[in-house]
């Protein structure tokens, strides 16, 4: 019984003797970081990205839905010369593929002999592989163009020949053409022009 | 002079009636501050303020005798309280939220005595005394005197005495939420805290209090 007055002795004794407190800044810090915790670091933005988001989405799809019901149905003229174009095609296409086949040849002796620089050795031959495709999306189109005469006339007007059959018979002919078409100003008729006699007299050195 | 086995049964006992029990949290608020601490992990800032202004006092007095360095205490119940906030993230309700607060805070404790090795033990504690109406100078002086003497008992106690006694008295923990505290059984811990009390009495008659 005595024991346990003295042990209340002991803790009022402890009582009388603990009133330090913490310190307020302390309590300010503790607080400060306590309500920093419970505050979601981005609260504030989610008010109004959520509602931008929906807006965002309805206006687009608004917009494609008028694009895709408002497109004007284009008809194109008959007039079409299928087989001159297949030709001009043929010998266009040709060409670009010499050219990337050369230029990919020149790509790997760049890479053989300077591993080093691959950057270098790389970037060109991204371009290549875009101009491949380029080429793949051209031959797609006529392919599509040729099983359909009609869409194919808007093509037509760029792909005309502009040197018939007889000037073409020979190369001194189909030169003097095109020297003609140049004369006259049509750069962009010589210059097919000239593709197609580079492409038939690969052998032939052009003045 | 040790208790005997009917003494260390009476320390079961608390040592001070609820009543008195103004310094430490009262045993009927202890189911509350667990639902204040699930408030605050749903973002209750308020709850959190309340938890924080029920218990700061004690944890701090507990750090404070415990590391008897201002500045180090200081430290640590920033850390304390800064764990507790981190805790809300994976709080939950497996035991008394004192519990857990007190072991969080011998736990940091422990960790900050093992990084710094050796902290400097150069505490002044307050000198301030809750004046008492009517007291006469002789007394109050008597009492401060009786407080630096107890003060100076609790810096001499071992420490594991002296954290077992601290959780008794200001986290008004059982003899099996010490246990739990500090990692040991209730038995050792019953043992500590009857070690401490029996040297702190001493210390508190040593000048001849007892007629």
């Amino acid at each position: 019984m005595s024991d346990r007055r003295d042990n209340e002795r002991v803790s009022k004794a402890y009582r009388d003797i603990a009133s330090e407190r913490p310190a307020a800044h302390l309590d300010a810090r503790i607080l400060k970081d306590a309500r920093a915790a419970a505050t979601p670091r981005y609260a504030h933005l989610r008010t109004w990205t959520r509602p931008l988001a929906w807006a965002a989405t309805i206006g687009l799809s608004l917009a494609i839905v008028l694009q895709v019901t408002e497109q004007p149905v284009v008809e194109a003229p008959a007039a079409v010369q299928p087989a001159s174009d297949t030709v001009l095609e043929s010998v266009e296409d040709k060409r670009q593929d010499q050219d990337i086949t050369q230029q990919l040849r020149k790509e790997g002796a760049a890479w053989t002999a300077k591993p080093e620089r691959v950057e270098e050795a790389f970037t060109p031959n991204m371009e290549m592989l875009r101009e491949a495709e380029n080429v793949g999306r051209m031959k797609a189109s006529r392919a599509q163009l040729g099983a359909e005469p009609e869409a194919a006339t808007a093509l037509s007007d760029a792909t005309a020949i502009f040197c018939d059959e007889d000037a073409r018979a020979s190369a001194e002919s189909w030169l003097e053409c095109i020297a003609k078409l140049e004369d006259e100003q049509k750069d962009e008729a010589a210059r097919l022009e000239r593709a197609a006699f580079d492409a038939a007299y690969a052998d032939a050195e052009t003045p | 002079m040790l208790a005997d086995v009917s003494t260390m049964h009476s320390l079961r006992a608390p040592l001070f009636t609820p009543a008195e029990l103004t310094y430490a949290a009262p045993m009927v608020s202890k189911s509350a501050d667990s639902a204040l601490m699930l408030r605050y992990c749903d973002g209750d800032v308020a709850a959190f303020e309340e938890l924080y202004a029920r218990h700061k006092d004690s944890v701090y007095r507990y750090l404070l005798r415990l590391a008897q360095n201002r500045e180090a205490a200081e430290d640590v119940f920033q850390e304390v309280w800064g764990k507790v906030i981190k805790a809300r993230a994976s709080y939950r309700r497996t035991a008394k939220f004192t519990t857990f607060l007190y072991r969080v805070a011998h736990n940091c404790f422990i960790d900050y005595v093992r990084k710094h090795k050796r902290h400097a033990m150069n505490c002044e504690y307050s000198d301030e005394l809750q004046m008492h109406p009517g007291e006469q100078p002789e007394a109050i002086t008597e009492r401060l005197l009786a407080k630096q003497r107890l003060n100076a008992a609790l810096a001499e106690l071992p420490e594991e005495q002296r954290d077992v006694f601290l959780l008794y008295e200001e986290a008004g923990l059982s003899l099996e939420q010490i246990a739990a505290v500090t990692g040991s059984n209730r038995e050792a811990s019953k043992s500590r805290l009857r070690y401490a009390t029996a040297k702190l009495r001493a210390a508190i008659d040593e000048p001849g209090d007892k007629q």
